[in-house]
């Protein structure tokens, strides 16, 4: 008995590394149990029963005074962050974390019954925090910037250099860990560019334009046509609330050819 | 409902609160915290022997993959917490256990955890921070060393007032 249930874990586990079907049924199972209890415990209080019209008041009640004060200033601040400036989000808060030796999956106290689903960004009044990873009724589960399982496209400094943003080497504890950056092209990058997100139409690729940190540093190896470095992060890891979840926009309409050399 | 029954749900109700503990805390601070389900799983092992220490471990793991935001990867955690269920039941004494013995049980399930989880984050390519994990693992070492002589002492005097 115990043999096959070893057995049966290993394949889900192998199923899980290679995205096939099962695991994801038993994350969603995990969350509908257990969300409502962390959304509880953490202070979300309730669900609401009108989700549109109640997202705010539920992100700010049932806590003192201060609390809510403090979160209303970083609704306020997520509200005039470049992040959601014309887009639609919906704003959550984090109400779990992976305990260990880095947080790299958080949940959030929204789900799919607030119009969350799998593979949305996650944003905060700083920059980028994630991709949402699992949907809930009530709430998702996050994958953060930094995780081994989030590799963010990404463009550097003016002139837009393109690269990719991932796990640091080592981790180092605190809110401005630093993250490993690729270029594609060595030359064209410096200390203290700003990394934002490249965007694209496959689903779950995170929005154009999101901030995810500044250039730290950039290593060239003899002999290697692209470049390395790191990125410090502008979102603070360690201390994340209130966050918002972008709602997608997709295009509908076809979009016109044009022809050169018109003006 | 026998007292084996009761016992059994008592403890799955003690490890789905410590797996949900474990990640409100996870959110709260980014110090490290020890491991607040090993002692359940390294009492359940001394108490029960190694085959049903390795069930309850298995079980314990799925909890604590399952439990938002979950393990990165479905099924690692059960793996380890199987293994620590397995050494602590491996570690069982018949009669009369000193309290010492059974610190030391749960020190080992610690170190056994540490270097399961250790394994599985560098396979799935977590950074490595060598400080944070050696915390991670001494103060759950520490953090058994206290709880798995209780637990298995308050379910020997529920078993005795029961039977």
């Amino acid at each position: 008995m115990l043999a096959v249930a070893a057995l049966v874990t290993v394949v889900l586990a192998g199923l899980d590394v290679a995205g096939g079907p099962g695991p994801g049924a038993l994350r969603a199972a995990g969350a509908t149990v257990f969300g409502p209890l962390e959304r509880v415990a953490g202070g979300a209080g309730a669900p609401a029963s009108d989700p549109a019209s109640r997202r705010l008041d539920d992100a700010l009640a049932g806590d003192r005074k201060a609390a809510v004060d403090a979160r209303a200033t970083r609704v306020a601040q997520l509200l005039a962050a470049p992040e959601t400036k014309g887009r639609s989000f919906v704003p959550a808060r984090v109400v779990a974390a992976r305990a260990g030796t880095t947080a790299d999956r958080v949940t959030i106290d929204v789900g799919s019954r607030d119009g969350v689903g799998e593979g949305f960004a996650v944003v905060a009044a700083d920059g980028v925090v994630g991709r949402v990873t699992a949907v809930a009724p009530w709430t998702s589960d996050v994958v953060l910037v930094g995780s081994p399982e989030l590799v963010a496209a990404v463009r550097v400094g003016r002139d837009g250099t393109l690269g990719s943003v991932s796990a640091g080497p080592t981790a180092v504890p605190g809110a401005s860990a630093p993250l490993a950056l690729k270029l594609v092209e060595r030359g064209r990058a410096a200390p203290g560019d700003a990394v934002t997100t490249l965007g694209g139409t496959a689903v779950g690729a995170l929005p154009e334009g999101l901030r995810v940190g500044t250039v730290g540093r950039i290593e060239t190896s003899p002999g290697s046509l692209t470049a390395t470095g790191t990125v410090t992060p502008t979102v603070d890891r360690t201390t994340l609330d209130v966050v918002g979840v972008l709602l997608p926009t997709r295009r509908t309409a076809p979009r016109p050819a044009v022809t050169g050399g018109a003006g | 409902m026998t007292t084996q029954s009761l016992t059994g749900v008592a403890r799955a109700a003690l490890v789905v609160l410590a797996a949900v503990t474990a990640v409100l805390l996870g959110h709260r601070t980014s110090a490290s915290l020890p491991d607040l389900v090993l002692p359940l799983v390294a009492a359940a092992g001394l108490v029960a022997g190694p085959v049903r220490g390795a069930t309850w471990g298995l079980a314990a793991g799925w909890v604590v993959d399952i439990v938002p935001p979950g393990s990165p990867v479905l099924g690692t955690s059960a793996l380890v917490y199987a293994a620590c269920g397995l050494l602590a039941g491996a570690g069982r004494r018949e009669g009369s256990t000193p309290w010492g013995w059974v610190a030391v049980v749960g020190v080992g399930a610690a170190v056994t955890a540490g270097v399961g989880r250790l394994v599985v984050g560098m396979v799935g390519g977590e950074p490595f921070d060598p400080l944070a994990r050696a915390q991670g693992v001494a103060l759950s070492a520490l953090w058994c060393a206290l709880m798995v002589p209780l637990l298995v002492a308050g379910e020997q005097w529920w078993r005795r007032r029961t039977a």
